[in-house]
C-alpha cells in the first residue's frame, strides 16, 4: 500500500518541479547534509569536487545541517562522502569520532532522480550522516590463577570471566571497548574460590594518550592461593 | 519491484494456506520479536486475537505463538505478566489483522525496561577536592563536606537490577589518599549486594 503511494506521490512532485521552472531559468539541485551527533571539529564532506566543513553544534547533541555551495544539474550523479574516506567512514574526520552513513536515502544519486523527504516541495538532495565516539580496547593479563573463575567488570559497563590454569599464565583478558573521553574502572566482581584477586592499572579515563596508545591493555590483575 | 513481488508472495501464500488447510486455521505464523530486557523467565504475552499465550525465555531474541492465524485474523498482544526484574514492556506493532505484510514486514516487537535502582557510597575522611569515583563510564566528583573529614554521601547513577556494579577510586584530593571497600556487588530487588565505603587519609607514599 505504502508502496502504491510512493510512486504516484513522485510521479507528481517531478512534475510540479518542470512547471515551476516553466522553461525559464535553470534548475539545480542543492546538496544538503545532515550529520547528527558531532563533537569535535574536523569533518569535510565532498561531492562533486566541492568541500564543506561541518562545524560542531552550538547546543552539543544538535544536528548540524550543511549546504554545498553549489547545486547540482539534473542528472548529475552525486556522491556525499568524507573527504578521503569511505559512506563508512575515514578520511577527514572530526577528532576522536567517526561518522558513516548506512541507512536511506543513500549518500549517492542522481540529482533529480532520487526521492527525498523534501522532493515532493523543493528538489534538495538530502544526506544523513551519524557521528559516533571511538572506542579503544580495555585489556590486561591475569597472573597466579591456577584454578576457580574470576569475573571482573568494569562497572556496570562490560564484563569478563576467566577460567584459571594450570598450564597457561599470564590469561589474557579484554572487556568492553571504552568511548573516547569515558572513565573506567575495572574491579573483581567475583573472587575464584580459594584465590584473592587484585587490579592494578584498572582505573583511568580513555583520553589522547590511551588514545594514541591504541587503548588501554596494561590492566594487571595478580592472583595469590588464600592462606 | 519490491511492492509487486511482496504482493504476489502474498497471494500465493493465500492460496498455498487455503489449499493446505481446507479453509480453516491459517498458515500465518505470529512470531514476535523481543528487542531487548528480557534477561530472565517471567514474561508472557498474550494474543486477546485467540486467547493464545507464550512465555518468553530468558534471552530469547523471539518467540512464535503455535496457533498459525489466518488472513484478516485479528490479532492484538498484550503482556499478562512481566519478569521480576522489569518496569513495563511497551509493545509495537501489536494489533493488526494478519496478513503476509503485519505477520513478515512489520513483525510486532517487544522491548522491557528493567528496573532500576539508587547506588550511593559514603566517604568518610574527605578534606579536598579532587576525590573522583567511577563506576565504569559514570564519573561522579565529590564536593568536600563542609566540615572537613565529615560523612558525605555520594549517589552514583542508578543501576539495573540485577546487574552489577563496581566503584573505583579515579583520583584523590593532592594530599589525600582514598581508598575503596565494598565497591563491587550486583544490585538486587532490595538494594546493592554490598555497602560501598570510601575512606580517605594522609596521602601514603
Amino acid at each position: 500500500m505504502k508502496f502504491h503511494l510512493a510512486r504516484p506521490a513522485l510521479v507528481l512532485a517531478s512534475s510540479l518541479a518542470l512547471a515551476s521552472c516553466g522553461g525559464g531559468g535553470k534548475e539545480t539541485y542543492p546538496v544538503k547534509v545532515t550529520v547528527s551527533n558531532v563533537l569535535y571539529e574536523g569533518l569535510i564532506l565532498t561531492t562533486n569536487g566541492q568541500e564543506v566543513a561541518v562545524p560542531v553544534p552550538a547546543k552539543a547533541g544538535d544536528p548540524v545541517v550543511v549546504t554545498f555551495p553549489n547545486g547540482l544539474d539534473y542528472g548529475t550523479y552525486y556522491n556525499v562522502v568524507p573527504k578521503g574516506g569511505t559512506a563508512a567512514g575515514g578520511g577527514s574526520q572530526p577528532a576522536h569520532q567517526n561518522c558513516a552513513t548506512t541507512s536511506f536515502p543513500r549518500e549517492y544519486g542522481t540529482a533529480g532522480q532520487t526521492a527525498s523527504l523534501e522532493s515532493a516541495r523543493t528538489p534538495a538532495i538530502e544526506v544523513f550522516y551519524s557521528c559516533v565516539l571511538k572506542a579503544y580496547p580495555l585489556s590486561g593479563n591475569v597472573t597466579g590463577l591456577t584454578a576457580g573463575n574470576l569475573t571482573l567488570i568494569n562497572g556496570s559497563n562490560s564484563q569478563v570471566t576467566i577460567a584459571g590454569s594450570t598450564t597457561t599464565s599470564p590469561l589474557p583478558f579484554s572487556l568492553g571497548s571504552v568511548p573516547f573521553g569515558t572513565s573506567f574502572g575495572v574491579t573483581v566482581l567475583t573472587q575464584p574460590d580459594g584465590f584473592t584477586c587484585t587490579v592494578a592499572n584498572g582505573t583511568g579515563e580513555m583520553k589522547e594518550d590511551q588514545e594514541k596508545a591504541g587503548g588501554v591493555t596494561n590492566v594487571a590483575v595478580t592472583c595469590s592461593p588464600n592462606s | 519491484m519490491k511492492s509487486s513481488t511482496l504482493y504476489a508472495g502474498a497471494v500465493l501464500a493465500c492460496a498455498l494456506g487455503l489449499s493446505a488447510c481446507g479453509g480453516g486455521s491459517g498458515d500465518l505464523p505470529l512470531t514476535v520479536s523481543i528487542a531487548g530486557g528480557v534477561t530472565k523467565e517471567g514474561l508472557t504475552l498474550r494474543n486477546e486475537g485467540n486467547g493464545e499465550e507464550v512465555a518468553v525465555p530468558a534471552g530469547a531474541s523471539s518467540v512464535v505463538f503455535k496457533k498459525y492465524l489466518s488472513t484478516d485474523d485479528e490479532f492484538n498482544l498484550v503482556t499478562k505478566t512481566v519478569p521480576s526484574n522489569v518496569e513495563s514492556c511497551t509493545i509495537t506493532n501489536g494489533k493488526a489483522r494478519a496478513n503476509y505484510y503485519t505477520v513478515y514486514t512489520t513483525v510486532p516487537a517487544v522491548f522491557c525496561k528493567i528496573k532500576t535502582h539508587p547506588l550511593s557510597v559514603t566517604v568518610n575522611g574527605l578534606n579536598a577536592t579532587g576525590l573522583v569515583l567511577v563506576n565504569g563510564a559514570d564519573r561522579q566528583p565529590v564536593t568536600p563536606p563542609a566540615t572537613a573529614g565529615a560523612q558525605v554521601s555520594v549517589p552514583m547513577a542508578p543501576i539495573p537490577e540485577d546487574g552489577p556494579y563496581g566503584v573505583a577510586v579515579l583520583s584523590s584530593p593532592t594530599d589525600q589518599t582514598c581508598t575503596i571497600n565494598g565497591g563491587s556487588g550486583t544490585m538486587t530487588a532490595t538494594g546493592p549486594s554490598t555497602a560501598p565505603v570510601v575512606t580517605c587519609g594522609p596521602k601514603q607514599p
